[in-house]
């Protein structure tokens, strides 16, 4: 009996002996420079490649300006760039788009950019089966020409002033490439390596760019379903850099280390409150004022992202051009929250962070004004149905997360229901608009009104913060719309 | 012993709490000491209260799933145990393949289904457990019909349905009891599995589970946090095989000894 | 022998058949719209009803389980509703995770519980006994989640001296790093199984130290220790296996949870995702292949029991 013991507690002894010899090997220090490997930890892995088909924010993060390009590019700051489109000339009437592509140009099969591969890549957004999110915006077009190789003319049925705005979203692909879920043939600085679903995506440095070429050689995307699990491995080095934190608690232990840095970039994902106008007790604005006046959104803020993160008192986030601070807009004043005692209602809660802990937050700061909130739990299956497609709710919470959505308020069926013609009118003009100061000055007004007639409440705008090993620099702070440009990233 | 402890302290909750459920006037992730005996959590509420609280969930999972497992358990190894031939084969089939899916897949299932709550959670542990109460109670009654009094109470024309009542049921009880015990500590430990996925008892009520989850991203800078509902739990459970442990002894003083 | 054997394996397949009819029945009785995942924001009903008939939701269930199960019987598991891509290779490349990890836990629990557990039993009379049965006890009653996040705060953040979770992009093709990844989860699953089988053992081990032929062995004249090797040991086996079978089950269940702590691209991973999006092709997929593996192992377990205990060999199934 003894020697069979000893034989396991031996067997026990060398599994562990294993894990204590097998050195750790720390990816960072291995290869700097142009030669360097770069980690990136993050919570959003791609369902597909292909984000006309569902692909999820996941793949913008790792292939957006990466591996696919647009014809112009949002930048990091929110500016909107030339990138594939090098001359681009509009119209009088402002309803043709003349653009004259970049030369030497080429995918990374090989073969060369062609005015024919935009028109397709366009197409492929507007199609009946597809599921872009800009599909809608697109709608726009009237007709796509290309008189040669290097000239695209797209031609409006209205004026849309965001239309190169919107184009920046527009991946060009290569229109003979097949099996886009799983593979990839863009134009940009990297060609995709291996992608082992679940775990990680490779990309590696494409040698036929036709721009400034990547700073380091490959880009490796961890993928985490778990914030602390994600956390840990910035921790034990496995990753050198988180794109998006979404557990503020985790980052007491990096801002107080000289090993790493926390930046804090700017957000565009708002959490609502948000209201069915329509039905009672909230097509009174007046009770609506007095909620939003009720609930100490600062104190919300603290505890759930504890010092970041920003109050901004309605939908626009300082990004957007047409933002401004509105937080004195039915400021917090549970005083005049009098008139609201008694009320009661219940609020769909969608099931995942942070909604729960909000929901617990916003019922005992509604109960100290005599208001009582039922929480209904439910999944985000079960929001989108209920809420979003049947608006069989009384007040839910949503995160919403791209910029210039601010435009969803002119939309009277949209699910919060809010129904205000003036403040259609100017989204509908603002879209219209012939120049960028018009259009701002409409958006700005349409914002102001619904912030006066608290459409919503709007929480607070979440924190864009990315943790890094302080060996790396040149990587995204904002992270606009998910995207996460890797080719700047440099280790020391 | 600590079940009832813990059962005292889930009933002290009932008329008193440290502070309300809902209080969030305590500081954010406060270190234990001072009023809060265990510290608070990042929204400022009170860990104590908390811990006691997920300890109704705890107890409410164990006599709920017990529950629902130990009456459609017990009834349909009964049924299962008078059948004969195929239908005996098929039920034993039935069983085996019900067994095959594990608590866990089954409850997720059933959650994935129809979202999470206590009430489903209980009803799919409780469903798992019917599982194994069954082919237990199957097995047992086998072996006690082919016992000579149950002959003997035939010919002495006795109906079946007084059979079950007067010699089945009671000579089989110990064991399902000790099993049921057994299955209670495993039930309590599924729930928290299920919170700490995201599947079990959802948020604000603090399940020890969910509890768990949220104290693992701040285990280095709060582990009073992440300490206190594992031993609690691990309390729970130890006490719950213990009293099982002590049944078994109750009914079979023969191991007792050992 | 024989005629067990062809009994047993009829059992087997019918168990296979009715488990695939309850995982399909069981998941389109289940609420929640699978036709969501497949739209964007803002769906018109027109759009809705193209993505049922795309997905083939809108037929009759008869038909549908028809063409599913005619699916799975040539390995074809069907495409996830949220990737696009195929199910079967996709849980094939999840498998170089799942089974080294439950593989190697399972041995490790054996190698720690068989000795530990007879070892509680027949020194029963010492000190050791009943504290190595206090601890299997405990560890009992331990959430296997929980332990996995002590060990990760100790040895990953604390000593930094594993890795507190993934998996290399490399797979096996690093073994170094790859065996390192998956040392914590496989300590953390066995920790928990072997709590267990030691109580098993070690109930085993004594209602063989009570039996009769063991006193007549030392009674002519075997010391304890004899005795037990030559009669008891393959004694105690028997029921030991029964559990060793099931134990695998529940191994492969504990791995669902431990891959999650672990941040781990396995099947529990594959399966928590597939849930939590209602993707309908990639739960069947893992379902029936966990299902079916549980079985075939509970089929080889009873097989294993015959071979081990003569007395069983000529019984026919109970």
């Amino acid at each position: 009996m003894r020697r069979l013991i000893t034989a396991s507690l031996a067997a026990v002894t060398a599994l562990s002996l294993v894990a204590a010899c097998g050195d750790k090997e720390d990816g960072s220090s291995t290869a700097d420079g142009a030669a360097a490997t770069i980690q990136v930890g993050s919570l959003y892995e791609p369902q597909n490649l292909d984000n006309t088909a569902g692909g999820g924010q996941g793949v913008t993060e790792a292939l957006n300006g990466n591996v696919y390009e647009g014809l112009f590019k949002l930048t990091d700051d929110g500016k909107v760039e030339p990138l594939l489109a090098k001359d681009q000339k509009v119209s009088e009437d402002g309803l043709t788009y003349t653009f004259t592509l970049q030369p030497n140009v080429k995918f990374h099969s090989g073969k060369a950019l062609t005015s024919a591969d935009v028109k397709a890549s366009i197409e492929k957004v507007t199609a009946e089966n597809s599921k872009s999110a800009r599909k809608s915006n697109l709608e726009v077009i009237k007709s796509i020409a290309t008189p040669d190789d290097s000239t695209v003319v797209v031609t409006l049925k209205t004026r849309s002033i965001s239309f190169v705005y919107n184009l920046s979203y527009i991946w060009v692909i290569n229109s003979a490439a097949t099996d886009l879920t799983t593979k990839a043939d863009g134009t940009g600085p990297y060609k995709l390596g291996e992608w082992k679903r679940g775990s990680t995506l490779t990309l590696t440095k494409f040698d036929g760019y036709w721009g400034t070429p990547a700073k380091n050689a490959s880009v490796v995307f961890h993928y985490f379903t778990d914030a602390t699990a994600l956390n840990n491995a910035l921790l034990t080095n496995a990753v050198d850099v988180v794109t998006s934190e979404q557990s503020p608690d985790a980052l007491a232990q990096f801002k107080n280390n000289s090993n790493y840095k926390v930046n804090n970039g700017q957000g565009t994902t708002k959490l609502l409150l948000a209201f069915n106008d329509k039905v009672a007790p909230f097509t009174d604005v007046k009770v609506r004022q007095a909620i939003t006046k009720a609930i100490d959104k600062k104190k919300l803020l603290t505890s759930i992202w504890g010092e970041y993160g920003t109050v901004i008192g309605s939908m626009v986030p300082p990004s957007d051009p047409w933002y401004e601070d509105l937080t004195s807009v039915n400021a917090y004043d549970p005083s005049a929250a009098a008139s609201i005692k008694g009320l009661s209602f219940t609020l769909d809660t969608p099931s995942y962070d942070p909604h729960p802990t909000v929901a617990t937050f916003i019922k005992s700061e509604l109960a100290k004004v005599g208001v009582t909130v039922t929480i209904n739990t439910i999944s985000a299956d079960e929001w989108y149905t209920k809420v979003y497609q049947k608006h069989d709710f009384t007040a839910t919470l949503q995160e919403h997360v791209n910029d210039r959505d601010v435009v969803w308020y002119g939309n009277p069926d949209f699910y919060w229901g809010y129904d205000n013609k003036q403040v259609t009118a100017w989204i509908d003009r603002a879209e219209q608009a012939s120049s960028a100061d018009e259009q701002t000055a409409l958006l700005k007004k349409a914002n102001e009104q619904i912030a006066a007639d608290a459409a919503s409440d709007w929480l607070y705008l979440y924190p864009q913060i990315v943790v890094a090993s302080s060996k790396l620099s040149g990587y995204p702070l904002n992270g606009l719309n998910a995207q996460f440009f890797a080719y700047g990233i440099t280790k020391s | 012993m600590l079940v009832a402890i813990i059962a005292g302290g889930v009933l002290v909750s009932y008329f008193w709490l440290p502070f309300a459920p809902d209080d969030t006037s305590g500081g954010r992730l406060m270190p234990p000491g001072g009023d809060h005996l265990l510290g608070t959590d990042k929204l400022g509420r009170d860990l104590l209260t908390q811990l006691l609280i997920g300890g109704r969930i705890a107890l409410a999972t164990a006599l709920g799933a017990v529950a629902v497992g130990g009456i459609l358990g017990v009834s349909f190894g009964l049924l299962a145990g008078f059948a004969t031939r195929w239908l005996d084969d098929a039920a034993a089939v039935v069983l085996d393949i019900l067994i095959a899916f594990p608590t866990l897949l089954l409850a997720m299932l059933i959650v994935a289904g129809t979202g999470a709550s206590l009430g489903t959670a209980i009803l799919a542990i409780g469903l798992a457990m019917a599982a194994i109460v069954a082919r237990l109670t199957r097995v047992l009654v086998k072996q006690v019909l082919g016992r000579d009094y149950i002959t003997a109470a035939r010919i002495a024309g006795i109906s079946w349905p007084r059979i079950v009542a007067s010699h089945v049921l009671p000579n089989i009880a110990p064991v399902v009891l000790v099993n049921l015990a057994l299955q209670a500590g495993l039930a309590v430990l599924a729930e928290a599995s299920l919170s700490y996925l995201g599947l079990g008892t959802p948020p604000p009520n603090a399940s020890w589970g969910r509890m768990l989850y949220e104290a693992q991203a701040t285990v280095l800078t709060a582990p009073a946090a992440a300490l206190a509902p594992g031993l609690a739990l691990v309390a729970l459970v130890i006490g719950m095989n213990l009293t099982a442990d002590g049944l078994r002894d109750l009914a079979d003083p023969r191991r007792a000894n050992r | 022998m024989i005629s067990y054997l062809v009994r047993r394996t009829a059992i087997l397949i019918g168990s296979l058949f009715l488990a695939a009819v309850a995982l399909f029945v069981l998941l389109r009785l289940l609420p929640g719209d699978p036709a969501n995942a497949l739209l964007p924001v803002g769906a018109t009903p027109e759009q809705i009803e193209a993505a049922r008939r795309q997905l083939g939701t809108d037929a009759p269930l008869l038909s549908q389980f028809g063409t599913w199960l005619g699916h799975v019987l040539t390995l074809d598991l069907g495409k996830s509703l949220i990737s696009t891509l195929p199910v079967g290779p996709e849980i094939v490349t999840r498998l170089p995770v799942t089974v080294p990890l439950t593989l190697a836990a399972f041995l490790l629990a054996v190698l720690v519980a068989v000795p530990v557990g007879v070892l509680a039993a027949v020194r029963a009379d010492r000190w050791y006994g009943p504290v190595l049965n206090a601890v299997a006890q405990f560890g009992i009653a331990v959430p296997a989640f929980w332990v996995g996040l002590l060990l990760i705060t100790v040895f990953a953040l604390k000593l930094q001296v594993l890795p507190a979770g993934g998996f290399p992009p490399d797979g096996w093709a690093a073994p170094g790093p790859a065996t390192e990844a998956l040392v914590l989860p496989v300590i953390t699953v066995a920790l928990v199984m072997s709590a267990s089988l030691i109580r098993y053992v070690r109930t085993a081990t004594l209602d063989v130290l009570g039996a009769d032929y063991l006193r007549t062995a030392r009674s002519l004249g075997y010391t304890k220790g004899q005795a037990m090797r030559r009669h008891g040991l393959r004694n105690a086996a028997v029921p030991v296996i029964a559990v060793l079978a099931m134990e695998l089950a529940t191994t492969f269940l504990g791995a669902v949870v431990v891959e999650s702590v672990f941040a781990l691209p396995g099947l529990g991973g594959l399966l928590v995702r597939g849930i939590s999006q209602h993707d309908y092709p990639v739960i069947q997929g893992v379902m029936l292949v966990s299902t079916a593996t549980v079985l075939v192992v509970g089929f080889l377990g009873d097989l294993a029991q015959r071979l081990v205990d003569p007395r069983l060999r000529n019984r026919t199934a109970s």
